[in-house]
């Protein structure tokens, strides 16, 4: 249930805002790199958004695929196109910690490790709506 | 129209932040374990730190931070744990210290982090760790004064940063530059603590530096000649000299309400 730690990250920082007005969407972009399980997550968060009488507000997901720069040769990847070939092991480690990815993979080019992750690493708050 | 001028919208919010210092607000005192450079026993004393508060029956936690040479694992003999997954990850106990490494994730896997991601790992780390309300969380930073330090300081506002020197003039002369930089960010400093002090004149030149950056002495630790034997055997380590001594330092700040 770690993904019930990004689920209250998230409900957290809605608190902080509820002094600002009524909350009424957040839109929440979920990078693929953590692969959290998404309905794990929906549960917690609803259950969260309740607890903390955040029940009408609108919840928008999108969903952003991960992606890496070399940093020596400029070469540019995706996760989903190396998912397949990392192991059990390494995928749970990077799901806890996204950037252990650095461990695992290597620039599929020039095989460096030395690489920048660009994008869809985890969860991210993309927007908070709130009605004054 | 009427209705988009009365909303407003706020865009791209770090989630973990929130989360992070409401973490850290609830343990009572989170002491971060510095030094300017390498090799001056950092970690070890993080470990000791940790095991003289326990000693006392404070709940303590320890957080090993030195991503790119994490070493507390091998100063208390951890093998074979893993986190465990509860509404974010439980560090597990180990002799009645709550510990978290990168260890666990890395094990014997090098890593290489520039800038950007280094944050995100540290956030990630700060943001899911279950500590729950302990009284002391003692941090083992990496040396000198990277992105690391410069995240966890700003992460955790409340933080008190123990600086340990060895009595060597190049860790002295390093030691000025970094208590400034320190100062200059409006860091609570908790002291100064000499280690590997062979000498009484050592252990008054450090007190001397000290006092002249204005920052508190906390005392000196003996070089020791046992300690390599004794790391990662936790009865061995707390019957050492350099442990007996750091005790005494721990009695006082306890006192103090440090």
């Amino acid at each position: 249930m770690h993904e019930w730690s990004l689920a209250e990250a998230i409900v957290t920082t809605l608190k902080k805002y509820k002094n600002q007005g009524k909350i009424i969407e957040v839109g929440i972009r979920i990078g693929i790199l953590q692969q959290i399980d998404l309905e794990v997550f929906k549960s917690a968060l609803q259950e969260l958004l309740n607890y903390n009488s955040f029940s009408n507000v609108k919840i928008n997901l999108e969903f952003e695929d991960a992606y890496f720069e070399c940093n020596v040769c400029h070469y540019k990847w995706s996760f989903s196109e190396i998912i397949n070939k990392l192991d059990e092991n390494s995928k749970e480690m990077i799901h806890f910690i996204p950037e252990l990815v650095h461990a695992f993979v290597k620039c599929p080019n020039c095989k460096s490790i030395d690489y920048t992750i660009k994008g869809g690493r985890g969860v991210w708050i993309s927007y908070i709506k709130i009605q004054k | 129209m009427d209705q988009l001028y009365k909303n407003s919208e706020i865009k791209d919010v770090d989630p973990r932040i929130a989360i992070i210092l409401e973490k850290m607000n609830n343990i009572s005192r989170i002491i971060g374990v510095g030094s300017c450079k390498g090799g001056v026993g950092k970690s070890v004393i993080a470990g000791l730190l940790s095991l003289a508060l326990r000693d006392k029956d404070i709940s303590v936690g320890l957080l090993d931070l030195d991503i790119f040479g994490p070493s507390l694992h091998v100063i208390l003999g951890v093998k074979h744990v893993f986190p465990k997954e509860d509404k974010g990850l439980v560090p597990p106990l180990i002799h009645g210290i709550k510990f978290m490494s990168i260890y666990y994730f890395l094990k014997d896997n090098a890593i290489t982090l520039r800038g950007g991601d280094l944050s995100n790992l540290i956030k990630e780390i700060l943001a899911i760790t279950r500590w729950d309300n302990i009284d002391y969380l003692i941090i083992d930073l990496p040396p000198g004064s990277g992105d690391e330090t410069l995240d966890i300081i700003s992460l955790i506002p409340k933080i008190k940063l123990l600086i340990v020197t060895t009595p060597s003039l190049v860790s002295l002369e390093v030691v000025k530059r970094y208590v400034k930089l320190l100062k200059e960010l409006e860091v609570n400093l908790l002291g100064i603590l000499g280690n590997m002090v062979r000498k009484e004149s050592e252990h008054t030149f450090i007190n001397k530096l000290a006092d002249e950056l204005g920052v508190n002495y906390l005392g000196s630790l003996p070089f020791d000649n046992e300690l390599e034997q004794a790391l990662g055997n936790i009865e061995k380590l707390t019957k050492t000299k350099l442990y007996s001594a750091l005790n005494d330092i721990v009695r006082r700040l306890i006192k103090r309400k440090e």
